[in-house]
């Protein structure tokens, strides 16, 4: 489900930057698992 | 392209006829087709989306599933059909068939040489059917919300099954070799073995303590009950001799008492009898004297006799009636009396010999002739012989009182003073209560008695348990009452110091459970660090913290999508919204839902002119342009807002692949009609569109390619 209507309805409506990353992620096709991933990777690469 | 071909055959009553397509029955992907009434073009459109299980397909206006459902179900026709629509790019085909006796329908893909049958939930997996005629398009423009609820829907449950991943990434670090988790086992295992001990060092203060509180306690209760037993045993056997000893006292003076109270009883009813005689006579004899008869019969005889004074009521009674009759005697003449008497005589004597016939000498009468003779001289003395008689009698009872009362104040006062000056009453029940009242003092000493000996033998058998033994007693009370902190304690109550002994014993199971408690939590917390150590350390370690916030985070998510964002949407699409209460987030919301609405619709034909949609407000039913135009919905032309519906719908873009079948537009023109048609080459260029077939009411059958007007045309 890559549709941009739905990325930009739900980007505008949260205000949480994880909770949009999670939704761009889950709109991207990603699986639970490689979504975990993605967000730990993401907060470490901030850490560093 | 799409090859079709399809049997009805109809029982219309009056005739059966078969129906059959009148049509071409190969089609291009993308295809228009224009006809009168009854031609069979919708016909075509119901067979497709039934093969496509549009029946099962809720999104699905409710008339054409009725249509779709009578082609099938009905009693007076019988449907079959097959098709099949091949993409010559991708080499994906599907083919469907369905025979005329069954409902079943079969619908299966080839693909590079394979084939997979096509369930209703594997269908819908992979292909988006769009089949709808623009009924009230302006209202419908509403539903194109749907689209974002099951969207809504889809992301609400991957962000569950985000949860559900989270949590088990939790758990996997929990379970992973965490050295910080270790080191907190460690810490958690040294503070409970502190705890331990400390509960360990306060049972054995508490066990000492109880062992020396009983000790005294059944020490101390060993002399003191062998000493209560000792008095409760001399009690019994006193009471056991007063109460024989009563027994005997009161059994001899109530057998005396009875004796003498019978005895004197009979006197006393002997006087009583020849008094009431006496008080008869006496009336006739001395008619003056009725005070003093009065004050004999109210006399309280009894009392009389026992007081038994010399010159008492009665006897000076008895002195002054004797007098009384001596001086009638002398008053009447002593003569009158004799000669009264000689005749009563006489008379008597005679008639033990009135048979004989002998005369009597002197008077020449027989003895029956003189009697008859002194009779009636005696006559003449009758009344006085009466008073005569009575006043013998009166002597007589008088003379029998005073034998009596003389008997009764000698045999019998004497006794009966003697138990009325002991202050005990002349009554023989008495006496038995007495006894009554010895026989119950000693029942209860008995009862006491026993108890006591019982308490003796526990207070024995509870020392003996504790290795005390009597000539020890004194000794282990000594060493209690010479320990400085239980000097409190010795003026303690047998009662107050079971207490204490009670609250230790229940203060050294708590510290026992305790102990175990934490035991078995030293025991947990070892083991669970032992398999911490064997695992290997998770690839996330250092951000369980953080996990632990991204899962709060994708909580609440959850929750603002599948409750608040729901209920939104709901009440949005049910109309029964409060436009005047709507709060913060609600109209963020729904600001959000105009801008989806306007980028799916995307450009609107109004009037002459086309403009580009910036957003649809179904709460003030307007469409916004990105020129700043507001157009209310209802002033947008049938044909116009037609057009933006079915762009709505085929803008639902996701990754299946699109078959539109789309009913009755002609009340649109050309103009609404051409974003429809570039919409549908955009995406069958894109690889989207699997096939679109277009259906408009026209006079004259025509079917062919939808095309594209050029530009300026």
């Amino acid at each position: 489900m890559q549709d941009e209507a739905f990325k930009e309805f739900f980007q505008n409506l949260l205000s949480d930057k994880t909770e949009q990353q999670i939704i761009d992620l889950i709109l991207q096709g990603l699986e639970s698992e490689e979504i975990v991933d993605r967000l730990v990777k993401s907060k470490r690469s901030k850490a560093k | 392209m799409i090859q079709f071909d399809y049997r009805i055959e109809r029982d219309e009553g009056d005739e059966k006829r078969v129906y059959l397509p009148g049509i071409p029955k190969q089609l291009d992907d993308l295809t228009i087709i224009e006809g009168p009434n009854s031609s069979g073009k919708s016909t075509l459109l119901h067979i497709l989306a039934l093969g496509f299980h549009g029946l099962k397909d809720k999104r699905i206006h409710p008339s054409l599933r009725k249509k779709m459902d009578d082609l099938v179900y009905s009693d007076h026709q019988t449907l079959g059909f097959d098709f099949r629509i091949d993409n010559e790019v991708t080499g994906l085909r599907l083919v469907c068939k369905k025979g005329r006796r069954k409902p079943d329908i079969s619908l299966y893909q080839e693909l590079d040489g394979k084939r997979t049958v096509l369930s209703p939930e594997a269908f819908r997996r992979k292909y988006n059917l769009i089949y709808d005629i623009p009924d009230n398009p302006t209202e419908r423009l509403r539903q194109l919300t749907t689209d974002l609820k099951s969207a809504q829907h889809t992301i609400g449950s991957k962000v569950g099954l985000l949860n559900a991943r989270i949590r088990e990434v939790i758990t996997d670090i929990g379970n992973s070799r965490d050295p910080r988790k270790i080191k907190e086992f460690e810490n958690t295992i040294k503070k409970l073995q502190k705890q331990l001990k400390d509960e360990k060092e306060k049972k054995i203060r508490l066990e000492k303590d109880l062992r020396l509180f009983e000790r005294y306690l059944y020490g101390k209760s060993l002399i003191e009950s062998k000493d209560e037993l000792k008095k409760a045993e001399e009690r019994v056997r006193s009471l056991k001799k007063k109460k024989r000893v009563t027994k005997t006292t009161r059994t001899r003076q109530a057998n005396q008492l009875s004796s003498v109270l019978a005895d004197a009883h009979t006197s006393e009813i002997l006087i009583r009898t020849n008094m009431t005689k006496l008080l008869i006579r006496l009336r006739r004899l001395l008619p003056k004297e009725k005070t003093r008869f009065e004050r004999l019969e109210m006399m309280d005889l009894r009392e009389v006799l026992i007081e038994a004074k010399p010159n008492d009521m009665l006897r000076e009674a008895i002195e002054h009636f004797r007098a009384a009759l001596n001086r009638i005697t002398e008053t009447q003449g002593s003569d009158e009396f004799k000669e009264a008497k000689l005749y009563s005589r006489l008379i008597e004597t005679l008639c033990d010999f009135q048979e004989l016939k002998t005369l009597i000498p002197g008077v020449k009468k027989t003895v029956a002739e003189f009697i008859e003779i002194l009779e009636e001289k005696a006559r003449e003395f009758e009344t006085l012989k009466a008073k005569c008689d009575n006043i013998d009698a009166a002597h007589d009872l008088l003379n029998n009182i005073e034998d009596e009362r003389d008997t009764y104040v000698k045999k019998y006062s004497p006794k009966l003073q003697h138990f009325s000056a002991e202050g005990k009453t002349l009554d023989i029940g008495h006496l038995e209560d007495v006894i009554d009242i010895a026989e119950r003092e000693l029942e209860e000493a008995e009862v006491a008695r026993d108890r006591y000996a019982q308490k003796h033998q526990d207070c024995l058998y509870e020392c003996k348990t504790r290795g005390i033994s009597e000539q020890r007693c004194a000794a282990v009370i000594a060493e209690f009452e010479g320990i400085k902190s239980l000097k409190p304690y010795v003026e303690y109550t047998e009662m107050q110091l079971r207490g204490k002994i009670t609250d230790l014993n229940n203060d050294t199971n708590k510290t026992s459970e305790k102990i175990k408690n934490l035991e078995f939590r030293i025991s947990s917390n070892e083991r669970d660090k032992r398999r911490l150590e064997k695992q290997e350390p998770h690839r996330h370690q250092g951000y369980a913290d953080w996990i632990n916030t991204l899962f709060e985070i994708s909580q609440r998510l959850y929750q603002r999508i599948q409750s608040e964002y729901d209920a939104y949407l709901l009440a949005l699409i049910e109309e029964t919204l409060d436009k005047a209460a709507l709060t913060t987030e609600q109209k963020q919301y729904y600001d959000q839902v105009s801008h989806f609405l306007g980028r799916k619709v995307e450009v609107l034909r109004h009037v002459d002119n086309e403009y580009e949609v910036d957003r649809i407000d179904l709460i003030n039913d307007r469409v916004h342009t990105k020129t700043g135009k507001k157009i209310k919905l209802s002033d947008l032309g049938t044909g116009q807002s037609q057009s933006a519906y079915i762009k709505g719908l085929l803008n639902q873009r996701d990754d299946r692949k699109i078959i539109a079948l789309i009913d009755e537009v002609a009340m649109m023109d050309s103009r609404s009609l051409q974003p429809i048609y570039k919409i549908l080459h955009k995406l069958h260029r894109e690889g989207s569109l699997l096939l679109g077939v277009v259906v408009q009411r026209a006079d004259e059958m025509a079917v062919g390619p939808i095309m594209l007007k050029e530009a300026g045309k």
